[in-house]
């Protein structure tokens, strides 16, 4: 400690408080004065010290100091050597580690990251994995130093798809520390292996194991690491859903096989489809199916406001008077999504829809990798140019098989595979599947809902750690409640219809939020010692965000104020006041 | 030469046939000891004891082929005694090579330069014996058969460990402990009786039997029961005899795989069911026939020996009941095919019966009958001695063919499979053979002697046109004979022709004449009764529909029947120029009818009968008015319903995904319902895969009647998730994407990016 210097924290604002004092004193003590009694001079220093008691006692005078923050905090994941080093630069300085950290010398132990409020100005640097954020919320903000420590092994990052429907296939994606041997992870699902993966390469690398559950709902999938000695099984909380049906249209001039087919695949999908076939001029033969009768001998915007994907092919296109047209694209600047089954480049009027450039090609069929198996399927005899606003949905060496463009917020997208229909027929209904279902899942509308709540606290989540939840929602009187407990929610104080909303759970297992409108969002609650490797990697990723990297000099100095106890101002009024009471009497 | 350079090409020559000798020794080491080392590296044993054995064996062989030679104790005199065996010409004297000439007598120094000589002649000729090669190949093989044995390695390893299990009744592993309160149970399979396979006995539940096996259940209980009984792949409950003291036996034969458990009250009233056992059918396979050494199409020709020797092996899995050839003869040249099939019994061994046997039968095809041109097709068919119904399985139909080397020419044209043309007259291509011949032989015979036979070709022509003709219908004229007014017969024939044309042609069965018909004397009476306007059941001729009458009679369809006309009148042409003696002049004719007659040959072949939609006739009036007035918009409707299929599994399904990721278990009522449930649907797929759900479904019911411990109510739950799991059958994804909020910031950036584009 050194420089020492005064400073003042007066309680009332102002220096008038000092004015009245003074006037107050110059007046008492010209009282004292006029009175003729003893120990004049005894009391009218008395009556300066009592006043300049009470001014102490208001402006709380305290010693301002200056001092070096010389704690070093060390977290799970801290090697010794780094430890030694520092050691070695600062052997005065204090060692804290935390509960779940290996001890160093003589480091004193933290019980927990909430003690580390008490030691919060002394620390200088913390190193190993670092702290959850509650525990550098409590730090002095950008002056603490991160260092973090051995990058821990195993599972460093995990991407756990938030979509994921029945028999559509997803990937769970992630990066993995390997220091060593090879290693194995396996993906499975109740029913056992989905997929699996080896990495030799030691450091960093990157993985994805591929699934397709067959069943909507909870499931807890599991990743098996099989190392040399060990394995290791960690739980995948997953939640598969259901999928929800689309309104589609069909538009054709003629029926025809393709259309036929992909109606009836459709329909027993649960989707619901309205097709309008061209009989004659102004005569058309309507079906609907799963659709309750609705008008669309003439396409408006008001009827396609409804639908969620309009499918036509060329020939219908052209034929389309020019209000439909009109209607179709104007229904697809608000979101309504146009799929164009091309069997010849068309004419001009074709660019309005799929702007890009045709190339005839010699060959009329391609191959394709479907579900894992190479199937030839017939194809348009050209190719489309490919442009940057072309987004490709099945492409291969012959060029772009089917793909899109947005169009406002909507979309219009092209398919040039001809005659996919004998796939169903002879019984391989889920390699059809996989031709056509992302083609519809792009083009299609895209839904929106008016409530999301969504996890913003990375994956995996422990018992007795804050939890996170995001709700977006357009409603007025937001609600969420996890587990029936209501959660008090926080809006947003930049984005509207934002909210925010922290919670903790006692118990591993799943949770679910619900919304006002009994939306419901279930999560899962991990094992304590769950997901180590990825919550160390969570921790360092975070930490690095909130320390510094870099020591600069200087800035570590500290100015501490120690204030004068209001005691000693305190006992000096009452001896003065004591004095003043006295001195008559004696 | 000098001496010692003789001497010294014998020291050469010793070390020479050490030297090959001790190679080949060596060749024979190398291959014993591949040999040595891939059986018991084959046999699992330790690389390195095999690697010891292979050394020691290989020493061992080279040692003793060393010892046998004697070449250890091999010096150059052995050598000179051999060449003096080997080569007169030394004399016997090229020992006296290796002794110095100072030893040597005059006599023996003379004889000496005399030898060597002689050897010098004979030194470049001079060959050791040596088995190098013999010893190459035989290394070469053994190495062959090492590699091949260490490449099976793994094969050898696993046929021990996998024998034991496949005739074990019941494996080893995964025995379902016997149901609870059962004292002793005995259960015996006896196989039918046709297997010969001896009864089992055995204590555990799981059986695997061969098919019709009759299971006897022998079951002791620890307490007083009521009412045990076996239920079968779910559906069939059997009650089982009390038949001694505390004891309760059944007997039923098992026809089919499936599973089924022990149900029983106890004396509390309480109705207890055991684990689900299963019961797994091993199939009776059908004989295995491999015929050997036949290619399945074989000709022979003339020159061929014609017999043929079948070499069957036929194979069964309990034993073989009876074997024989079936073997159809095809007789006929051209235009008439005779079949007539045999039934030949094996030769060799007289009586059919054990596992595998091979038999053999020699087919004599004279003894059978055959000439050349015939053809024979045989198969062999087996029976197996399974009762009731024997399994029966047959090979392919080989074939075997005489070549025919008179009718060579014909095969090259491909007419009818099955030729119908009658064989009792000349075909026209033997008529254009005969004509040419006629034309070559024109100079050497007489003149009276060529117009005869132009006459007779004439005649031949003739009998030929009348019998296509008859094919035309003109049964008028079926005699074969002269015929005395042709000008008569052909107006005949035209009228016939205008009546068949405007006539009505069925379609009969015989139209496109596959078997021969011919008009016989009944059918004409029957034609002349139906023209008295009623048939003998006496119904009016007007609501008959008539067949056979002679306008409709005919064989062909309108194209054909052209062609056929223009084929006769080409005859007549023909036969004309024949007549006429100027068969140079009828050949070309000739070949036209050939050409035809071929024409009409491939017609008939590719006619099919005509079925289906016969469209009804347009109005006139209708056609190209573009009235679409009766054209309406039409509208359809469907909802099919969604074919949710395992409903029951998908719910428990998910119902015990969420217990399971609980930290406590608890198996709750709603739960045990949806597992009960789930269960009923498992079962069903039980009895095609008892293996794989039968397990899963015990622990259903162990769970729902609370039998299991909580320590192991999770493992049960877990296996019980997978098999349910496995249950759900792949299928085609729907279109679906995920739904999103978007908050005001959002909105309005999506606005702004529309805006700007």
């Amino acid at each position: 400690m050194n420089d020492l210097s005064l400073a003042l924290h007066p309680a009332p604002e102002g220096w008038w408080f000092i004015g009245i004092l003074t006037l107050l004193g110059i007046f008492l003590l010209w009282k004292e004065l006029k009175r003729t009694i003893r120990f004049t001079g005894l009391r009218m220093a008395a009556v300066v010290i009592a006043l300049l008691a009470i001014a102490a006692l208001s402006l709380r005078p305290s010693f301002k100091t200056k001092k070096e923050s010389t704690a070093i905090l060390l977290t799970d994941g801290y090697t010794k050597e780094q430890a030694d080093s520092l050691y070695k630069v600062h052997p005065s300085w204090q060692y804290f580690h935390l509960a779940n950290a290996k001890a160093y010398k003589k480091s004193i132990p933290l019980s927990s990251v909430n003690d580390i409020s008490t030691i919060a100005s002394d620390i200088r640097i913390v190193l190993g994995n670092g702290l959850p954020a509650t525990g550098w919320k409590q730090l002095p903000s950008a002056s603490v130093q991160y260092i973090p420590g051995n990058t821990p092994e195993g599972v460093t990052e995990l991407h756990i798809p938030q979509a994921i429907f029945t028999h559509h296939e997803a990937i769970v994606y992630g990066t993995y520390t390997l220091a060593g041997n090879k290693t194995t992870l396996v993906l499975k699902s109740p029913a056992g292996e989905e997929d699996s993966v080896t990495l030799q390469k030691n450091g960093t690398s990157t993985f994805s194991l591929a699934f397709t559950p067959r069943q909507s709902g909870k499931f807890l999938y599991q990743l098996v690491i099989k190392e040399r000695e060990r394995t290791i099984t960690e739980e995948i909380p997953l939640v598969v859903h259901d999928d929800t049906p689309y309104t589609i249209l069909f538009l054709q001039q003629q029926p025809t096989f393709e259309t036929q087919y992909l109606k009836s695949f459709l329909a027993r999908q649960h989707h619901r489809v309205v097709v309008r076939s061209q009989l004659s001029r102004n005569i058309y033969r309507h079906e609907y199916i799963n659709h309750p009768n609705i008008p669309v001998t003439t396409l408006s915007t008001k009827t396609l406001k409804d639908f969620d994907l309009v499918i036509l092919n060329t020939e219908t296109w052209q034929a389309l008077s020019s209000s439909e047209v009109k209607a179709l694209e104007d229904a697809v600047s608000t979101g309504l999504g146009v799929l164009l089954l091309m069997q010849e480049p068309g004419n001009r009027s074709i660019q309005r829809l799929i702007p890009w450039g045709t190339s005839p090609a010699k060959t009329d069929t391609t191959s394709v990798i479907l579900h894992h198996k190479p199937y030839t399927l017939a194809i348009a005899p050209f190719t489309i140019t490919s442009d940057a606003s072309l987004q490709s949905i099945m492409r291969n060496k012959r060029g772009i098989a089917s793909g899109f463009g947005y169009k406002g917020v909507g979309k219009a997208g092209f398919q040039l595979l001809q005659s996919t229909y004998p796939l169903l027929l002879q019984g391989d209904s889920i390699a059809y599947s996989k031709i056509w279902s992302p083609v519809l899942e792009q083009l299609a509308r895209s839904r929106s809902v008016d409530n999301a709540v969504r996890i913003i606290s990375a994956f995996p989540l422990y018992a007795n750690a804050p939890v996170t939840v995001e709700l977006i929602t357009t409603g007025n009187k937001p609600a969420l409640t996890d587990d029936s407990i209501a959660l008090p929610l926080a809006e947003d104080a930049r984005i509207d219809d934002r909210w925010e909303a922290t919670t903790w759970q006692r118990n591993p297992g799943w949770h679910i939020l619900t919304t006002h409108d009994s939306l419901t969002h279930p999560y899962y609650i991990s094992r304590e010692n769950a997901w180590q490797s990825l919550h160390a990697a969570n921790l360092v990723r975070l930490s690095h965000q909130y320390g510094i990297a870099i020591n600069q000099s200087g800035s570590h100095e500290q100015i501490i104020y120690k204030p004068v106890s209001p005691l000693i101002f305190y006992s000096l009024l009452l001896l003065a006041l004591a004095v003043l009471w006295f001195a008559p009497k004696l | 030469m000098s001496h010692t350079e003789a001497r010294y090409q014998l020291q050469q020559l010793t070390r020479k046939y050490k030297n090959l000798r001790m190679g080949e020794a060596f060749l024979l080491a190398v291959a014993l000891a591949c040999i040595s080392f891939a059986i018991p590296y084959s046999f699992n044993i330790p690389a390195g004891i095999c690697l010891a054995f292979a050394v020691m064996g290989g020493i061992i062989i080279f040692l003793y082929r060393c010892e046998q030679l004697r070449l250890f104790q091999l010096q150059e005199q052995n050598v000179a005694a051999y060449l003096n065996q080997q080569f007169t010409t030394l004399q016997n004297s090229s020992d006296l090579l290796l002794k110095d000439a100072d030893d040597l007598s005059r006599l023996q120094q003379l004889q000496k330069i005399k030898t060597t000589a002689a050897f010098e002649a004979l030194y470049p000729s001079i060959q050791l014996p040596h088995r190098l090669l013999q010893a190459g190949g035989i290394c070469m093989l053994s190495i062959a058969i090492a590699f091949t044995l260490t490449s099976f390695a793994p094969l050898i390893q696993y046929i021990p460990s996998a024998k034991p299990a496949a005739q074990s009744t019941s494996s080893s592993e995964n025995i379902p402990p016997p149901p609870a309160q059962v004292k002793q149970a005995r259960i015996v399979i006896t196989p039918p009786a046709y297997t010969k396979l001896p009864s089992q006995s055995t204590t555990g539940w799981s059986l695997t039997l061969p098919e019709g096996s009759t299971v006897t259940w022998n079951v002791q209980f620890t307490a007083d029961v009521k009412e045990p009984s076996l239920l079968f792949s779910g559906k069939e409950t059997v009650r089982m005899k009390a038949d001694q003291p505390e004891g309760y036996t059944l007997r039923r034969a098992i026809q089919e795989t499936g599973f089924y458990q022990l149900a029983w009250t106890t004396s509390a009233g309480e109705v207890k069911h055991s684990d689900f056992y299963k019961l797994e059918v091993t199939k009776d396979q059908a004989p295995v026939i491999t015929i050997n050494k036949l290619n399945q199409f074989t000709e022979l020709a003339f020159s061929d020996k014609p017999v043929i020797d079948v070499y069957a092996t036929l194979q069964d899995d309990y034993g073989l009941d009876n074997a024989h050839i079936i073997a159809t003869v095809s007789k006929g040249s051209g235009e008439s095919v005779k079949f007539r099939e045999d039934k030949l019994f094996f030769e060799k061994p007289a009586a059919i019966a054990g596992k595998r046997l091979d038999a053999t039968r020699r087919l004599d095809l004279i003894k059978l009958g055959m000439e050349p041109g015939d053809e024979l097709y045989f198969y062999v068919v087996a029976f197996d001695n399974k009762q009731p119904l024997p399994n029966r399985t047959r090979t392919e139909t080989y074939f075997i063919s005489l070549q025919d080397t008179t009718q060579q020419e014909t095969v090259i044209d491909d007419g009818l499979g099955v030729d119908l043309m009658p064989d009792y007259f000349r075909s026209q291509r033997q008529i254009i053979i005969d004509t040419e011949k006629l034309l070559k032989e024109k100079k050497q015979i007489t003149k009276t002697n060529f117009q005869s036979k132009s006459n007779e070709l004439g005649y031949d022509q003739k009998v030929l046109r009348l019998r296509y003709g008859e094919f035309l219908g003109e049964e008028f004229e079926s005699g074969i004979g002269p015929q005395e007014n042709p000008a008569e017969e052909d107006h005949d024939h035209e009228e016939e022709d205008i009546a068949k044309k405007y006539g009505h042609v069925h379609d009969k069965e015989n139209e496109h004449n596959l078997v021969q018909e011919k008009k016989s004397e009944p059918e004409h009476h029957h034609h002349g009764e139906s023209k008295d306007g009623e048939d003998k059941n006496g119904i009016p001729a007007g609501f008959v529909h008539e067949h056979d009458s002679e306008e409709e009679a005919t064989f062909f369809t309108q194209s054909i029947r052209a062609k056929l006309k223009a084929a006769l009148t080409i005859m007549w042409d023909a036969e004309l120029h024949l007549r006429l003696y100027e068969p140079e002049k009828s050949l070309p004719f000739q070949y036209k009818a050939l050409k035809l007659l071929k024409e009409i040959s491939q017609d008939s072949r590719i006619y099919v009968h005509r079925t289906g939609f016969d469209p009804p006739p347009l109005k006139e009036e209708k056609r190209m008015t573009g009235d679409l007035s009766e054209v309406k918009s039409a509208t359809a409707n469907a909802s099919p319903a969604r074919n949710e299929n395992y409903t029951a599994i998908r719910e428990a399904l998910k119902a015990t995904a969420l217990a399971l990721a609980a930290d406590s278990l608890t198996v709750s009522n709603t739960l045990k319902k949806r597992l009960t449930l789930a269960g009923q649907e498992l079962g069903k797929l039980a009895i095609a895969e008892p293996g794989v759900y039968l397990k899963s479904l015990s622990l259903i019911r162990a769970l729902t009647e609370n039998e299991l411990k909580p320590t192991e109510q999770r493992p049960a739950l877990k296996t019980i998730q997978t098999s349910l799991w496995k249950a759900l059958p792949d299928a085609p994804a729907s279109p679906a994407a995920a739904a999103q909020a978007l908050h005001t910031l959002d909105r309005t950036f999506i606005k702004k990016l529309e805006a700007h584009e």
